[in-house]
C-alpha cells in the first residue's frame, strides 16, 4: 500500500473532519477505520422493520455550529439539516409544559406561564447576551473549537460578572465558575417548571449540572437561547455521508475493516501504522509523516503506542482516565402514528417539537438520579430524553409512520437497581436493558397516553451494545470520556 | 416546466448495478447524478451494522467476485474490496452424522460423493470437466457482453464443440441434467439440486445453462471481507472520486418526457434534473409504468411490462449474534469450513416435496436451511468473543409473514440446533420476504432477482425483446438493473453492459469496453 502524508486513525465524524481539512489543503490523507462503516457514534440503522431509521447514538447533531459546515461545504455534499419551531420541550406530570422555541418571545411566554419572575430573568439574560452578542459567540467558538486557555477562563468570568450585575444577582463570574449547575439554577429561578428545563438540558448534553465548574455552560443553558441543533434528512448518518463525500471528492482514501494494531515509531517519532491481523490487509504496515488518532485515550496510548513507548509515568496517568460517567440506555420504537403528549392541551407547541425530556419534574429528582448514576446505582426514578425524529424529518419512517427514541442515564457498571444487586457490566446481558426499557415505555405512555398502542416494534441499545459497536469508546461514554 | 441542473446521465437507483454503471460513466468523464430512494446506497449490497454485528441482509455469496471486470477496471482492491474464500464451498450434514462435502476441487468432492455412490462420483468428475470449458469460453465472458437473440446465439454456439454441448444442455432442466449425466443416488441428487434450489429456481424449468454457473461458481464464491456493503462503498467512492454526485433520500417520481424522448427525472419534492440519458436500474414495472407512464409507452411495451413475472419463491433470512462458539456436530469436522451448510433435507424426493409445499404455501415450520457462519472466515463480522450465523430458507411470499416471522424463526433455530451447537443468542433478526420488499422496493413480492428466471425472461428476453441490450424503445432511456440481462446475484453484469451502451450513445469510451 502507498504512503500518506497523514494517516488518520478512526473514521468517526472527527476523524473525517480532520482528514477532510488536511486533504483539502493538498496533503494526501488515508483514514483507517476498524468498523465496517464510517461514522462511529453517528450511525443510522434500520434496526428492524424496513423504512424505520433509528439514530442509535448521536441524535441531536450540531454541525451548524461548526466552521466545518461552511469550510467543507457539507450542504453541497448532501447534508440537509432539519429541525422544528420548538427546539426542546419538557412536559410535566401536572400536564403543563415548558418550551424552548426558535422564537424567543414564544419561549418567554412559555416561561411566564409558570413564573413572571423567571421570565424576567430569561429576558434579562437574553438582553445581556444580545448586547454582548459578539463576545458570547467568540467565547462559545473558543470553548468548542479552540484550545482551553487561562485567558479564556478569565474572559468567561468577566462575561459572567457583567451578566450577574445585569441580573442583580449577588454573585461574581468566579462564583459561577465554582458552583454546580444545580446551585446556579436554584439561585436564578423560582419555578421548578423553569429550573428543570436547563437542568434537563444539562443532563441531556452530558454537562452534568451536578458537577462543579460547569457553571458557565449551565448559565448558557439558563438563557433559554435558541440552539443550532438538528437532525438531518435521512438521519444522523447523513452527516457522516457528507464528510465521506467531501473527503473522497478531494482525493482522500478510506480503509474500513482496518483496525490499527500499532503506531510505528522511529527514534521516538510516529512514522506510520501497522494493521491488525483481522484487518482487510492483515498486518500491513503503512508509512506517513504524521499520524492522527481519533480513538480515545486508553486505546491510543496504551494499546497503539504502549507503555514501552510512552513510559511508565505517562501510562499511569492514562490508566486513570475516567470512562465511568453515567452513560445512555437507548430505546427505539417504530410507531404507526405520532404520539400526542397529554400537555398538548396546555400548549400544543409541544407537538411541534422533536426533542425533549420527560420525568424529572423537580430539580431535586434530576439531582438524585444523577447522583445515583454517578455512583453505580441505576436511577430509582425513570426519566430521560425523548426524540420524535419524524416530526423534523418524515423520511426517517415510511409515509404516515413515525419513529421515537428515548434514553435514560445509567451507570455503565451498575451495582444496584432499587433493592436488586447487579453484577456490574454483565448486568447488561442479564435482562437489565429489557427491564429498564419497559419502564421507559411506561414513562412515555404516562406522558403521552395511547403511546403503547402505536408501537410496532422496540429495540434497545445498552452501553454494552454500544461498546461492541465502537470498541474505542470503552463502556460507551456519550462523549467518549467522562467529564 | 422549469428543468433543473443538467447532467449527462441521471441514474435511478444506487444498488450494485446503479453504482457500478455510474462509476464507469463518471470515470469516462461524464457528469453523472445518481438518485437513491433510501438513506444509504448499496441496495442488495446491504450490511446493517449494529451492536458490532455486521448483518448482510441480502447478498452474501459473490459468485463472480474478482472475475467481475469492475474489480480491475475501477481498482476496487485499492478501494478496500477484499474477498475471503472459505476452504470449502458447501457441506450437506445428514442426521446420521455423515456429510457430503463440495469444493472447487472436483477430485476432493468426488472422494466425498464416493462414500455415498461410487458411480455418482465418476459422473461428477465427468460433468465438472464438461462444465469448465463452458464457463471459460462462454458463460463467464457472456455475463459481461450484450446478449444476442436466441437464434443468433445458437448459431454462434454451433461454431465449437463446447458451444454445441452448451446449446444441448441449455434447454434441459436441472433434473434432466442429472439424469443425463447419470446421477442415481437420491442424496447426491438432492445435494446437486440444492445449488439451484437455494436461489428459488424451479428445478423442472428448461434453464440448464445456469447449472455450471450455479454449481461451479458457487463453489468458488467469496465473501466480501467486512460485509457485502464494502463492495458498494467502494463503488460509491470510485464514483464520488471521479466527480459523480449522489443524492440519497431522493426518490425518482417521474421520468420527464419531451417529444417522445426521456430528457430528465423529477424527484419527490418536485426537483427536476435534465439529462442526455436516463438510466433506470429499477424493475420494469417501476421504470415504465410508474416513472415513464403508460401514456408515453407503446402498446407492445405496456403489454411486455405487464407480462413481467416476479419470482414465485423468496427467502426468509435469520441472523443470529452468538456469544461464544458455533460448531457443527457432523462426524466430519470439515463441515465447519464450508461457506454454506445445507441442513434438513436428505433426498431428492424430500427436496421436491419441500419445494412443492413452499409453492402451495404449506410450510409453517422451517425444515430446510442453508447456513453460513461468516465469522468463521472473517472475524470482523462480530465483536470479539462472538459469532454471527446467517441462515436462509426458501419460502413463499404469500405467507402471513407479519405475524409468523417469529415462530418460523424459532423453528429455524430448532432445526439448526439438531445440527450444530452454539452459545447464547444475543442478537436476533428475521428478514422475511415482506421485509425484503419493504427495504428494497425493486424486489416486489420479495423477488430478490427483480423477476423470475424463466425462459421468457432470460438472455436476450430479459426484461423483454423491446428492451434488450440495455436500450429501450424510448430515446434517451436505458435500463440496467437485475431485471436486465444477465440478471441479479451481484454479477455486476447489467450495470457494466448498460454503462457501455450509454457511453456509446454519448460518444464516450467506457473503461474495459471497446
Amino acid at each position: 500500500m502507498k504512503d500518506y502524508d497523514v494517516i488518520v486513525i478512526g473514521a468517526g465524524i472527527n476523524g473525517l473532519t480532520v482528514a477532510s481539512y488536511l486533504q483539502k489543503a493538498g496533503l494526501s490523507v488515508g483514514v483507517f477505520e476498524a468498523r465496517g462503516q464510517c461514522g462511529a457514534f453517528c450511525d443510522t440503522v434500520e434496526l428492524g422493520q424496513s423504512g424505520f431509521l433509528h439514530n442509535t447514538h448521536a441524535s441531536w447533531i450540531v454541525p451548524a455550529m461548526s466552521p466545518a459546515m461552511a469550510d467543507l461545504e457539507l450542504e453541497r455534499y448532501g447534508l440537509d439539516l432539519r429541525g422544528c419551531d420548538v427546539l426542546f420541550a419538557k412536559p410535566f406530570r401536572d400536564q403543563t409544559n415548558t418550551l424552548l422555541a426558535l422564537d424567543s418571545t414564544w419561549t418567554q411566554s412559555s416561561v411566564a406561564r409558570h413564573s413572571e419572575h423567571d421570565a424576567a430573568v430569561v429576558a434579562k439574560i437574553g438582553a445581556y447576551q444580545a448586547e454582548h452578542g459578539g463576545e458570547a459567540l467568540e467565547i462559545n467558538r473558543q470553548m468548542v473549537f479552540g484550545a482551553p486557555t487561562v485567558d479564556l477562563a478569565d474572559r468567561v468570568a468577566r462575561f459572567n460578572d457583567g451578566l450577574m450585575r445585569a441580573l442583580d444577582a449577588p454573585l461574581s463570574g468566579d462564583d459561577i465558575g465554582r458552583m454546580t449547575g444545580f446551585e446556579i439554577l436554584e439561585t436564578l429561578f423560582e419555578s421548578e417548571h423553569v429550573k428543570t428545563l436547563p437542568g434537563a438540558l444539562g443532563e441531556f448534553t452530558g454537562q452534568w449540572p451536578l458537577n462543579r465548574r460547569v457553571g458557565p455552560t449551565v448559565i448558557g443553558l439558563a438563557g433559554f437561547n435558541p440552539m443550532a441543533v438538528h437532525t438531518a434528512k435521512g438521519g444522523s448518518h447523513a452527516l457522516t455521508h457528507s464528510l465521506v463525500k467531501c473527503f473522497v471528492a478531494h482525493g482522500g482514501e478510506i480503509w474500513t475493516t482496518c483496525p490499527v494494531e500499532k503506531i510505528l515509531l522511529e527514534k521516538g517519532r510516529a512514522v506510520g501504522i501497522r494493521l491488525s491481523e483481522d484487518a482487510l490487509i492483515p498486518g500491513e504496515e503503512i508509512r506517513a509523516n504524521t499520524v492522527v488518532s481519533n480513538l480515545t485515550l486508553v486505546p491510543t496510548f496504551l494499546r497503539l503506542l504502549g507503555e514501552e513507548a510512552i513510559g511508565a509515568e505517562w501510562a499511569r496517568r492514562i490508566k486513570y482516565f475516567n470512562y465511568d460517567d453515567p452513560q445512555l440506555l437507548g430505546v427505539y420504537w417504530a410507531l404507526e402514528g405520532d404520539p400526542v403528549f397529554a400537555s398538548a392541551k396546555y400548549d400544543p407547541g409541544i407537538q411541534r417539537c422533536w426533542v425533549g425530556y420527560f420525568g424529572g419534574d423537580t430539580l431535586d429528582s434530576i439531582r438524585t438520579i444523577q447522583a445515583e448514576a454517578a455512583t453505580g446505582v441505576v436511577p430509582s426514578q425513570t426519566m430521560g430524553g425523548w426524540f420524535n425524529f419524524t416530526r423534523a424529518d418524515p423520511t426517517q419512517a415510511p409515509p404516515g409512520c413515525h419513529t421515537a427514541s428515548a434514553w435514560m442515564s445509567v451507570p455503565p457498571r451498575p451495582r444496584r437497581w432499587r433493592s436488586k444487586r447487579l453484577k456490574g457490566w454483565n448486568a447488561w446481558r442479564q435482562g437489565l436493558g429489557e427491564a429498564l426499557a419497559d419502564e421507559i415505555t411506561d414513562l412515555y405512555e404516562e406522558f403521552a397516553p395511547g403511546f403503547k398502542d402505536l408501537i410496532i416494534e422496540r429495540h434497545i441499545n445498552t452501553p454494552m451494545d454500544q461498546e461492541n459497536s465502537n470498541p474505542s469508546a470503552i463502556r460507551a461514554p456519550r462523549r467518549s470520556a467522562g467529564i | 416546466m422549469a428543468l433543473g441542473q443538467k447532467y449527462d446521465v441521471v441514474v435511478i437507483g444506487a444498488g450494485p448495478n446503479g453504482l457500478l454503471a455510474s462509476a464507469y460513466l463518471a470515470k469516462a468523464g461524464l457528469e453523472v447524478l445518481l438518485l437513491e430512494r433510501r438513506h444509504e446506497t448499496g441496495g442488495g449490497l446491504n450490511t446493517d451494522e449494529y451492536h458490532g454485528f455486521r448483518l448482510n441482509l441480502h447478498a452474501t455469496y459473490h459468485m463472480m467476485a474478482e472475475q467481475m471486470p469492475a474489480y480491475r477496471d475501477l481498482g476496487l482492491a485499492d478501494l478496500g474490496v477484499r474477498y475471503v474464500y472459505p476452504p470449502l464451498g458447501a457441506a450437506f450434514p445428514m442426521r446420521d452424522g455423515r456429510s457430503m462435502i463440495f469444493s472447487g476441487d472436483p477430485a476432493a468432492t468426488a472422494a466425498s460423493i464416493e462414500t455415498f455412490s461410487r458411480d455418482d462420483a465418476r459422473s461428477y468428475v465427468h460433468m465438472w470437466e464438461e462444465f469448465q470449458p463452458m464457463l471459460d469460453q462462454y458463460l463467464v465472458p457472456m455475463t459481461y457482453e450484450r446478449p444476442l437473440p436466441a437464434l443468433d446465439q445458437m448459431v454462434e454456439f454451433e461454431n465449437t464443440a463446447t458451444g454445441s454441448r452448451l446449446a444441448a444442455i441449455s434447454e434441459h432442466s436441472f433434473v434432466e441434467l442429472l439424469d443425463e449425466y447419470g446421477f442415481s443416488d437420491p442424496r447426491v441428487r438432492m445435494a446437486l439440486l440444492s445449488f439451484p434450489a437455494m436461489w428459488g429456481l424451479h428445478l423442472e424449468d428448461p434453464i440448464g445453462f445456469l447449472f455450471p454457473l450455479y454449481l461451479c461458481r458457487m463453489l468458488g464464491a467469496g465473501l466480501v471481507k467486512g460485509g457485502s456493503h464494502r463492495l458498494s462503498s467502494a463503488l460509491f467512492r470510485s464514483f464520488v472520486r471521479d466527480g459523480g454526485t449522489v443524492m440519497d433520500t431522493s426518490e425518482a417520481q417521474r421520468i420527464i418526457m419531451e417529444d417522445g424522448r426521456a430528457v430528465g427525472v423529477e424527484i419527490d419534492g418536485g426537483e427536476c434534473f435534465q439529462a442526455e440519458a436516463v438510466l433506470s436500474t429499477l424493475n420494469p414495472e417501476q421504470t415504465f409504468l410508474q416513472l415513464v407512464g403508460e401514456e408515453n409507452l407503446s402498446e407492445d411495451l405496456v403489454h411486455a411490462t405487464r407480462s413481467w413475472e416476479w419470482e414465485e419463491r423468496s427467502l426468509f433470512g435469520l441472523h443470529l449474534g452468538i456469544q461464544g462458539s458455533v460448531t457443527y456436530r457432523a462426524d466430519d469436522a470439515r463441515v465447519n469450513d464450508a461457506l454454506v451448510a445445507f441442513c434438513g433435507l436428505e433426498t431428492e424426493d424430500e427436496l421436491h416435496a419441500h419445494l412443492a409445499r413452499v409453492d402451495a404455501g404449506e410450510v409453517s415450520e422451517c425444515d430446510w436451511l442453508h447456513i453460513t457462519v461468516p465469522t468463521r472466515f472473517d472475524a470482523s463480522m462480530a465483536p470479539a468473543g462472538h459469532q454471527l450465523i446467517r441462515a436462509e430458507a426458501v419460502v413463499s411470499y404469500d405467507q402471513s409473514w407479519d405475524t409468523e416471522a417469529k415462530a418460523f424463526g424459532d423453528s429455524a433455530i430448532a432445526l439448526m440446533k439438531t445440527f450444530a451447537e452454539f452459545g447464547d443468542v444475543v442478537l436476533r433478526r428475521e428478514h422475511t420476504p415482506r421485509d425484503i420488499e419493504a427495504k428494497l422496493t425493486t424486489m416486489k413480492r420479495g423477488s430478490f432477482k427483480h423477476g423470475a428466471y424463466s425462459t421468457l425472461q432470460m438472455g436476450y428476453l430479459r426484461p423483454n425483446d423491446l428492451c434488450s441490450q440495455s436500450a429501450t424503445p424510448i430515446p434517451g432511456l436505458f435500463v440496467g438493473g437485475a431485471s436486465v440481462y444477465p440478471g441479479g446475484m451481484i454479477l455486476g453484469g447489467p450495470g457494466y453492459i448498460a454503462a457501455g451502451v450509454v457511453g456509446q450513445e454519448l460518444g464516450r469510451a467506457i473503461a474495459g469496453q471497446d
